[in-house]
């Protein structure tokens, strides 16, 4: 492919453009840790079924390794303020979010003592950014046959209030959504579903292209976070075709979050990686 | 003179009348057959332990309601209409089982077409037929099984039969609606006459069939080979396109090219939107090119080296070819001109 056309669909982003740089070169260097926890035991004999209470110490590894901290009450306030209306944002289409993950995170941030009625699922529209004043990004891990990858800043397009305006050409543009007034600033922890991850684009599920990698991915850097997935599928990816086999289109949203709409890196020199717990066929 | 005129104000009226007759008979065969072709499928009531319920019919327009993002790919090979059937079994899970009525069978056949992957299971039992592979430039499999799903083509319909946990029983169930499905199929249709202008080997260069794909719109090409986020080869649902791999022999990779050649061909409904096309890629992807202002001599070869290997593209009439990854100029433009040489229909 001819990156200057890539790039100049990068480029090309439109929109209220006082708002948006384009600055690929140039741009301050970065720091992001990610949180990458795995237990092969989370889904018994690779089934669809989910460990509940395998899953839980997961959720409380990847916590602990993200905030620093060592119970969920410091955890959780080292994110959040006690009065923080907190919305969790899990995806419901192609490769949805386990429920049981849904579950254990609303467990979790009360135990932590967030009040029950302070908590939210904000899988809605754009009302439903801002009736909160925290977000939890729950995403599923997955290929999209439109953007490449349709994970974390895929996950936030109905807060955009006009989801058809970021398909196509223009799905390069979703960032810009994590930057609505709305939205903005609100993202505390990004948590991504990697239990079955789907390397194939669809658009419909294909199960010869799910496969249980019995993964979280956590991070307070949602672009770093959604790097270190696309990694995992192109890895997949590649291991099941035994060449490369890159994503088309090719994620550009994911360079865009980075170098356009400033919401993290995605260079790996500048992503530190912590990996927890079963770390065979890692694909990294 | 008046009665001459008679005659002639008669005459014309019969003409007329047998015109619309002819009209209405042509019409009425023509629904005929198609009723014949596409005749709404009836799937079993129960398949083992599995019962019926459904459908859910979705016209095109209610297919973001049904899929969300999975509806642009359907409308992208004209879909006419979607039924879909659930089978609940106490004991073994669902199966969600979707027909797609598309327009033609290159549509169906395209869409079979866009992951060649799985095993190839007969699901037309007893026919003896064998699918039609225009020299083996295409896989024969009509259907493919992997993992509880069976994808298949049979005429104009194409079908998706998913078990919710895959099992040897879900299998059977499975496969045993996938030969429900072609049981309705009336004629054996090949697949797309576009794919025969695929020049199965020239020298260095190997055709792959199981990367060949029928495609009609700029979205769905972007899902196997990326140009550009916007339209710039401009396809629309009224043409007729071929995606294609051709193996390279070494030292591709020494020469700059990857190991394997991208390969497009294209036709659209005129020689004028064919040349549009051309116009529209040479500016937005090669414009270092030098290009004549149009109308340009046919057969005209543009070629360029950019980042990853040489990029070749021709138009005759109606017909576009682009061959792009090339380890060298004489790979890309033999590939074109191979493709757009003999009679163009």
């Amino acid at each position: 492919m001819r990156a200057g056309v890539t790039m100049a669909g990068v480029a090309m982003l439109g929109g209220p453009s006082s708002a948006i740089a384009v600055a690929a070169a140039g741009r301050p260097a970065r720091n992001a840790s990610v949180t990458l926890v795995r237990d092969a035991g989370v889904l018994p004999d690779g089934s669809s079924a989910v460990d509940a209470i395998k899953l839980k110490k997961m959720v409380n590894e990847a916590l602990f390794s993200v905030t620093g901290q060592k119970n969920l009450k410091d955890a959780w306030m080292s994110l959040l303020k006690p009065t923080d209306i907190v919305g969790l944002v899990p995806s419901a289409a192609l490769n949805p979010t386990h429920d049981e993950l849904t579950r254990i995170v609303t467990q979790s941030l009360m135990a932590g003592g967030v009040p029950a009625k302070n908590i939210r699922v904000a899988d809605g529209g754009k009302g439903d950014a801002e009736a909160c004043t925290a977000l939890i990004s729950l995403p599923g891990l997955k290929a999209h046959w439109l953007t490449g990858i349709g994970t974390v800043m895929k996950n936030y397009i109905m807060f955009s209030g006009h989801p058809s305006d970021y398909h196509d050409q223009n799905s390069s543009k979703l960032g810009e959504i994590w930057n609505m007034p709305h939205v903005k600033g609100k993202t505390r922890l990004v948590l991504v579903d990697a239990l079955r991850p789907l390397c194939d684009k669809g658009p419909q599920v294909d199960p010869r292209y799910l496969w249980p990698y019995c993964g979280l991915i956590a991070g307070k850097d949602p672009v770093a976070a959604e790097t270190i997935g696309l990694r995992i599928l192109t890895g997949k990816r590649t291991e099941l075709r035994g060449e490369p086999w890159p994503l088309s289109p090719p994620p550009l949203c994911v360079a865009a979050a980075d170098e356009v709409y400033n919401l993290g890196t995605s260079r790996k020199e500048e992503i530190k990686l912590q990996q927890i717990g079963w770390s065979k066929y890692l694909l990294l | 003179m008046m009665g001459q005129q008679e005659n002639r104000k008669n005459g014309s009226k019969r003409r007329h009348v047998y015109f619309i007759m002819a009209v209405l008979l042509v019409a009425f065969a023509a629904d005929a057959f198609a009723a014949e072709e596409v005749s709404l499928i009836k799937p079993p009531e129960t398949v083992g332990t599995w019962k019926r319920s459904g459908p859910t019919v979705i016209q095109p327009k209610g297919v973001f309601d049904y899929m969300d993002g999975a509806g642009e790919l359907y409308l992208a090979y004209n879909m006419e209409r979607l039924e879909a059937y659930r089978y609940t079994s106490a004991d073994h899970g669902s199966i969600l089982l979707e027909i797609y009525y598309t327009a033609s069978a290159d549509d169906a056949w395209g869409l079979l077409s866009g992951d060649w992957g799985g095993e190839a299971v007969s699901v037309s039992a007893g026919r003896e037929e064998v699918p039609q592979t225009y020299g083996g430039r295409v896989p024969a499999a009509r259907a493919l099984y992997g993992a509880g799903l069976l994808r298949l083509a049979a005429g104009t319909v194409y079908a998706r039969v998913l078990a919710e946990r895959e099992t040897a029983e879900s299998r059977g169930a499975v496969l045993a609606l996938g030969r429900a499905i072609a049981e309705h199929q009336v004629v054996q249709h090949p697949p797309p006459a576009l794919v025969t202008r695929l020049p199965e080997r020239l020298p260095g260069l190997q055709l792959i069939p199981e990367r060949v794909m029928f495609f009609r719109t700029h979205l769905v090409l972007n899902s196997v080979y990326y140009l550009s986020s916007s339209n710039i080869l401009a396809l629309t649902n009224r043409c007729e396109a071929v995606s294609a791999v051709f193996r390279q022999q070494a030292p591709a990779e020494a020469e700059g090219g990857k190991p394997s050649i991208q390969f497009l061909i294209i036709r659209y409904p005129s020689p004028e939107e064919a040349e549009k096309a051309l116009d529209s890629f040479l500016a937005s992807y090669l414009p270092e090119v030098k290009r004549e202002t149009p109308p340009r001599e046919e057969g005209t070869l543009y070629s360029s080296s950019v980042e990853d290997g040489w990029v070749s593209v021709s138009r005759r009439q109606s017909y576009l070819a682009a061959a792009f990854r090339a380890a060298s100029r004489d790979a890309s433009e033999a590939l074109v001109r191979e493709a757009l040489a003999g009679n163009l229909r």
